[in-house]
């Protein structure tokens, strides 16, 4: 060491940094090298001075697209992220991994140990629990909300099929919720006089009705399908599905509220929600349904009111989860557009929900608003846009709330999807048509049904008779690539990247909330971290370093540094 | 006893620290409260017309508190503690007759010889082929013949659903890889006691991957009512309750299950074979092979005429059923009589078996030949209630445990099983083993591919051997009876 203390010389230099037994301590502070570690200077540079200064174009102070009062840095940051994301994920899937990923991200503490972090998000169901909140429910959907359906379901003539489905619904009817039998075990059959807990009777009634409601419009929904078959052949090839989960996450700008729950992480001055709900009968299409009102109209510029209280005003309260979108199904499934949506409503009548018969109209209107946008967001991720891609074409959903009995009707038309914008910026709000709360009959006697009404049966074919577009010419998923001419590994990288989504454990802590047990790590992240390891050349040539996984982070990548020669060849000085 | 984890849920709301404490409090206990209304002192004593802006006070809005509290005798807490109620004190037991129950997890093992120290294993697997089916048809006074009737073999490929083995591959689809529900499935185990452990998976449980597909193939053979629209006077229904009791040579049985799925149509199935008594056709080298083309029945005598009943002498063909006191007499077919034209038309047994291999094709023929005949059995002494049956009654049932499909066609034809010389026999058209997709992952041994989930959806999405023969059956039923 001491031998070579001041030297300077390039090829004692050259020696001591690669050659040497003490190369080891090159980095280490207690090691001097004067001056830094020199390079030699090529003599031959080209004269690069110009007459004027050059200088890289400046910025706007905004990023292209509406942005109103953000900070330009933000604004630049949220921009950048987009681009990022739709630069490097080719395919939905990975994204839809990605949004869980980073929503799940850890951090190291000072000793190096992974502490688990992932982040709180509002839960929503669609059932509001808290009365008047019509408002919030808009404000965070920004959506307008209209008292009556659009006029051009009137328009629709249904009476020849009406007079033919009624007869054959009426009797399908009676016999689920006459005719049958319910198959109850033995045991059960006498008192063993044991005290009935109110409470739990009264969810385990809940229960079954939501069953039979499930049954009942299912069977409802498949019997006109199959009336229509042979005569609309969309309507044979359509998914149908029941007890389907509808799942969404977005996360909404605070407009300057003071809140310190449930941040998203890029930005403190959002919050993200997770909208979480199972829809009795779901049908859907490969098409879309006919946008109702032009996006550019006075109508979808209406604004929407800022609504000043924080969630749990509402009822509205945090937890940690896998932020998913799932419109009904898993990515990949061809029927990407939906058609009907009916959600059972047998528990807006529980105690903690209905609130007087007033409260009851604005209730369900907020579950409407509330369903039909998660499902129309996650459904725009399906096809390719986000928070950072608005929509194209409007995105049209029917959704139904129901308790065989009681029936009201709603329809959205979804504009806008950027949420994590502030209030001044936009300039589109999703519309949601709602129809009055009707029944369909008064009750059943002498297994009969009572006042069976004509009007609600007449929206109900309406609905399904709204036919998607069958020829449409604008591209559908603008932002999605064709992935068929990829590389197999690549494809079985996405394949098993979704599948940890799809097939894990929502989060290993299967103990109680607060009782403070750290495991490792999550499931998620494990199985995640796995996947990136695997396929490591590929998120090594295509990845952002912050997605690559806790095990890759600390995996050094191995790749030969360029000599200086070829950097100078590579890099050179002159543009 | 609670485990320790249920005791935690119990003390609940004594474990948090304050802020989620009062987040579940308000949660599970907060209500809204009203601003009431307060009227000013100033205004007290004058005649003013108040009108409250936010609400009426409404008399009937806590309903609860008018209802007594009663205390709680026994707490579902402390349910555990309770000794349960005796078999004997059902009020339906029966303490003077028992019955052999048959219900659906018995197993009919006639011919299945339980190997001793001594006995070798060879040619076991060939003598006991069948021996099960046999066993019901002994008990039911059956004739069995393993393929559909020639009448139904007929119709196959006549009618056919456009698209129809795409739109299968995608309810296939759809029940195993692309419906959303997560769930936590129960532990996969490896037979013959291979030691393989597997991860917990959350995806679709099975019942719902098998009503998805079945409630999506039925809907999908519905949807060409518009071309028989008699389809629409048909009717589903779903977990019903059904049980009967009959008497043979002494002996009662009691057949008791819960039916998934009962198909029933307004006129009543045509009997396969018209002619009930056995004709006295001798079997040997006169057997005119075309027989069985240009007269069915005569087919299906002539060889009804061949079939040997097993002998189980000296045992009794009902030990493997269960002596049952606990039971419920008559007949119950899962609906109240609403409507007085309404017969069975097909039943469908959804197996809940968790591994392929947990009985015998053979064990599930035999149940499923017992549960067709109860079901026929039921139909025919509503129809018939002095006991004389006129005319044949016929009901189909189809198997389903995944992919595997089995087809039963049953005709009863007799009500008297005291006797065997009245020459009057029932019959049953068994067509089993249809696989609706090949090499299917299971987690039997041989078979590479593991049946995890992750290993099925994988199947299912890229290399799916898709079966289009089955569904033509399955269409081939469900048309029985129409045209």
């Amino acid at each position: 060491m001491v031998l070579f203390h001041r030297t300077t010389s390039s090829t004692f230099l050259w020696y001591r940094l690669n050659l040497c037994r003490y190369k080891h301590r090159l980095n280490h502070p207690g090691v001097h090298i004067p001056h830094g570690v020199q390079y030699q200077v090529p003599y031959n540079l080209p004269d690069e001075y110009t007459e004027q200064s050059l200088y890289p174009p400046i910025r706007s102070k905004h990023p292209p697209g509406s942005w109103g009062s953000m900070e330009s840095k933000k604004a630049w940051m949220h921009f950048e992220l987009g681009e990022k994301y739709y630069r490097h994920l080719k395919c939905v899937k990975e994204r839809l991994t990605i949004m869980a990923y980073q929503n799940m991200m850890c951090y190291y503490d000072e000793l190096d140990v992974e502490q688990i972090d992932s982040k709180l998000i509002w839960m929503l169901t669609g059932r509001p629990r808290s009365p008047r909140c019509l408002p919030f429910y808009k404000h965070i959907t920004q959506t307008h909300v209209t008292d009556e359906l659009p006029k051009f379901y009137e328009q629709m003539d249904v009476e020849s099929l009406l007079n033919y489905v009624k007869p054959i619904l009426i009797d399908r009817i009676l016999t689920d919720e006459y005719a049958q039998k319910e198959d109850i075990p033995l045991e059960d059959m006498y008192d063993k006089g044991d005290y009935k807990v109110p409470s739990v009777m009264r969810d385990k009634q809940l229960e079954m009705d939501k069953k039979q409601t499930t049954n009942v419009l299912t069977k409802m929904i498949r019997t006109i399908v199959n009336v229509l078959a042979e005569h609309k052949p969309y309507l044979r090839k359509t998914m149908i599905g029941s007890d389907v989960p509808i799942e969404a996450w977005w996360s909404s700008n605070l407009n300057g509220m003071k809140l310190d729950r449930a941040k998203w992480h890029h930005d403190s001055n959002t919050t993200s929600f997770q909208f979480r709900d199972k829809a009795s009968v779901q049908v859907k299409t490969d098409r879309p349904l006919r946008s109702i009102v032009d996006p550019n109209s006075t109508l979808c510029q209406t604004p929407v009111p800022l609504c000043p209280y924080p969630p749990p005003a509402y009822k509205v309260f945090t937890d940690r989860y896998l932020p998913m979108q799932i419109p009904g199904h898993w990515h990949g499934e061809g029927h990407d557009f939906n058609l009907l949506t009916v959600y059972p409503m047998d528990s807006i009548y529980r105690y903690d929900s209905y609130f007087g018969e007033d409260e009851l109209l604005p209730s369900l209107m907020s579950w409407i608003v509330n369903a039909s946008h998660a499902e129309l967001l996650a459904q725009a991720y399906y096809l390719g846009f986000s928070m950072w891609r608005e929509p194209t074409y409007p995105l049209i959903a029917q959704t139904i709330l129901s308790n065989r009995r009681q029936w009201i009707f709603g329809v959205y038309q979804l504009n806008t999807i950027s949420h994590f914008k502030p209030h001044d910026a936009h300039t589109t709000s999703n519309i949601c048509w709602v129809s009055p709360l009707m029944n369909l009959y008064d009750g059943i006697e002498n297994g009969e049904l009572v006042n069976f009404n004509d009007d609600v049966l007449r929206h109900l074919l309406r609905f399904i008779l709204n036919e998607p577009t069958q020829q449409p010419n604008w591209n559908l998923r603008p932002y999605v690539e064709d992935i068929t001419n990829l590389d197999e590994r690549y494809r079985k990288f996405i394949r098993n990247l979704y599948e940890v989504v799809k097939l894990d454990q929502q989060d290993s802590r299967e103990h109680h909330r607060w009782a403070k047990v750290h495991h490792g790590t999550t499931v998620f992240n494990r199985r995640y971290a796995m996947m990136t390891t695997l396929f490591k050349d590929i998120v090594f040539d295509n990845w952002p370093r912050e997605w690559y996984g806790r095990t890759l982070e600390r995996i050094e990548r191995k790749k030969s540094m360029p000599t200086i020669k070829e950097y100078d060849l590579l890099m050179p000085v002159t543009r | 006893m609670p485990k320790i984890t249920e005791l935690r849920g119990l003390f609940k709301p004594f474990t948090k620290p304050l802020h989620r404490q009062w987040k579940w409090v308000w949660q599970e206990k907060g209500k809204f409260n009203e601003p009431k209304l307060t009227i000013p002192k100033a205004f007290e004593g004058r005649q003013l017309n108040i009108i409250d802006p936010l609400h009426e006070p409404d008399p009937n809005a806590l309903p609860d508190e008018s209802t007594p509290w009663t205390s709680p005798t026994r707490h579902p807490m402390f349910e555990y503690l309770v000794p349960p109620l005796p078999r004997e004190q059902h009020p339906l037991f029966h303490h003077d007759r028992p019955v052999f129950l048959f219900d659906s997890k018995t197993k009919l093992h006639a011919g299945n010889i339980h190997p001793t120290k001594n006995q070798k294993l060879t040619f076991i697997g060939f003598v006991c082929l069948f021996k099960g089916v046999d066993q019901a048809c002994l008990l039911t006074k059956t004739i069995p013949f393993y393929e559909l009737p020639q009448s139904i073999k007929q119709n196959l490929d006549q009618v056919t659903i456009p698209n129809q083995d795409d739109l299968i591959q995608s309810y296939i689809r759809q029940s195993i890889a692309y419906d959303a529900t997560k769930e936590k499935l129960p532990r996969k185990y490896t037979p013959l006691k291979q030691r393989r452990s597997f991860r917990v998976e959350y995806s679709i449980p099975r019942p719902r991957q098998m009503s998805i597909l079945l409630e999506n193939t039925l809907s999908l053979c519905e949807s060409l009512g518009g071309r028989y629209p008699d389809l629409f006077k048909r009717n589903l229904y779903r977990n019903t309750p059904f049980y009967t009791t009959f008497e043979r040579y002494g002996e009662l049985v009691h057949l008791r299950k819960k039916n998934e799925y009962i198909l029933t149509s307004p006129t009543p199935l045509s009997p396969i074979v018209k002619r009930l008594y056995k004709l006295e056709i001798s079997s040997g080298d006169s057997v005119n092979e075309n027989l069985g083309v240009h007269d069915p029945n005569g087919h299906y005598v002539m060889q009804g005429n061949d079939y040997k009943f097993l002998n189980m002498y000296p045992v009794y063909p009902t030990i493997d059923l269960q002596s049952e006191q606990l039971y419920q007499d008559g007949d119950e077919q899962g609906w109240r009589m609403k409507k007085s034209n309404e017969y069975v038309h097909t039943t469908f047994y959804v197996s809940n078996d968790e591994l392929i291999h947990e009985a015998t094709t053979d064990e599930r023929l035999a149940r499923m030949v017992m549960f067709a005949f109860g079901t026929a059995l039921v139909q025919a002494r509503q129809l018939y209630p002095n006991g004389h049956l006129t005319k044949p009654v016929t009901v189909q049932s189809v198997f389903l445990l995944d992919e595997l499909f089995h087809f039963v066609v049953f005709q009863l034809n007799t009500l008297n099983y005291n006797e065997t010389n009245d020459q009057r026999y029932n019959y049953v058209w068994i067509d089993k083993d249809n696989y609706l997709y090949d090499n299917r992952p299971s987690m039997v041994m041989h078979n590479p591919l593991y049946g995890t989930e992750r290993n099925l959806q994988r199947y299912v999405l890229e290399k799916l051997k898709y079966n289009p023969e089955v569904f033509q059956k399955f269409l081939a039923l469900y048309l029985q009876g129409i045209k």
